[in-house]
């Protein structure tokens, strides 16, 4: 008999020991932290510009895209920004880094609605795009929000139509860029 | 059976967490690009500096009224095998009747005519043309791969018109349309 003590002793105990492992309701704590972001979308990969005579009018046409922004509740900013990326390639004709006159531009000017909250600033136009330093298209103050499916914006564009140009199809890459902080 | 459906577990969650990853990305990126593309064409303009050119004459003995009309052109044409022409014409003859007339003259020799300026890459028609109300006459022409200045480069017409006794007196008005065209 003696000898079956411990068994007991342990059959009885295993149900405390369950017991212990935990209760019918737990909780956990889910910590998030939101931090300041920015997203873009380009709706037109290819922007065709056009002059709609034939007496040396600019080329103009325009970029569709969306913007996906949060910036910080206080002391929050972010921009968009976009730079010429890759020059108009081919000999003779437009270019924004080496224009045959001296004046020929690849200006823009920016239609950037406001988000769903905050304060969005379109840059104010036209403006002068370049190779070599990005340029503004618009600026968040803080706290600006836009809504999930974004913002639709776009950028004008106004390229100088000069006779030195030599006829023929030119390409050129502008890159956008946001940010947000 | 159970023992399979736990198995899958990690599997799921592994899955869940990348296509959570993969929705996040459609909401964009923080760079875009976009081409822009152009196609340069042929194409021409032109500004006639002087609206209105008076035609004068400098003495009293019949010597013809003479004058310029002076333009700005554009041009940019094809670079192998484009063209380009200026030109001009007659449209509105001299009113009112009695005095000249480039259509029906009072004297059969009489003539509206010109000479051209035109600085390069144009080159100035030959010699003394005359004017027509019916057909345009050359005052230029552009061979392939010709390109104004973006400011656009000069070109004038000097005019010559008959000073015949016949036109009564009075003052007269024509108009004379040019145009310009590439290829």
């Amino acid at each position: 008999m003696k000898k079956y003590l411990p068994l007991a002793a342990l059959l009885l105990t295993a149900p405390l020991a369950h017991a212990q492992l935990g209760t019918s309701t737990v909780t956990s704590n889910l910590n998030l932290t939101v931090a300041p972001e920015a997203a873009l979308t380009i709706q037109t990969a290819n922007t065709n510009l056009t002059s709609p005579g034939t007496n040396f009018t600019g080329y103009t046409g325009t970029t569709n895209f969306t913007y996906f922004v949060r910036t910080t509740k206080s002391g929050g900013s972010g921009s968009i920004t976009l730079q010429i990326t890759t020059d108009f390639a081919g000999a003779g004709g437009p270019s924004v880094a080496s224009p045959p006159t001296a004046s020929d531009k690849l200006n823009y000017s920016c239609t950037v609605p406001a988000a769903a909250s905050g304060t969005v600033t379109p840059c104010t136009g036209p403006l002068t795009s370049s190779t070599t330093a990005a340029t503004n298209v618009a600026s968040f103050g803080a706290d600006t929000r836009s809504p999930k499916a974004g913002v639709a914006s776009s950028v004008s564009w106004d390229l100088s139509n000069d006779p030195l140009y030599q006829t023929g199809s030119y390409t050129a890459v502008v890159t956008f860029t946001i940010s947000a902080a | 059976m159970m023992k399979r459906s736990l198995r899958a577990w990690p599997f799921l969650t592994i899955l869940l967490l990348v296509t959570a990853s993969v929705a996040h990305a459609q909401l964009g990126t923080s760079t875009g690009t976009t081409t822009v593309n152009v196609t340069v064409a042929a194409e021409a303009a032109l500004n006639i500096t002087n609206g209105t050119t008076n035609l004068t004459s400098t003495g009293t003995n019949f010597t013809n009224y003479t004058g310029s009309t002076s333009l700005t052109y554009f041009i940019r044409t094809t670079q192998s095998t484009g063209a380009g022409t200026l030109t001009l014409k007659v449209t509105t003859d001299f009113a009112p009747t009695g005095g000249p007339s480039v259509a029906t003259p009072p004297t059969a020799g009489d003539s509206l005519s010109y000479t051209c300026t035109v600085a390069a890459p144009g080159t100035a028609c030959t010699g003394s043309q005359t004017s027509s109300t019916t057909a345009s006459t050359s005052v230029g022409s552009f061979g392939a791969d010709a390109h104004s200045n973006l400011a656009g480069n000069a070109a004038s017409v000097s005019w010559a018109l008959t000073n015949d006794p016949k036109y009564k007196t009075g003052s007269y008005s024509a108009t004379v349309t040019f145009t310009i065209s590439a290829t």
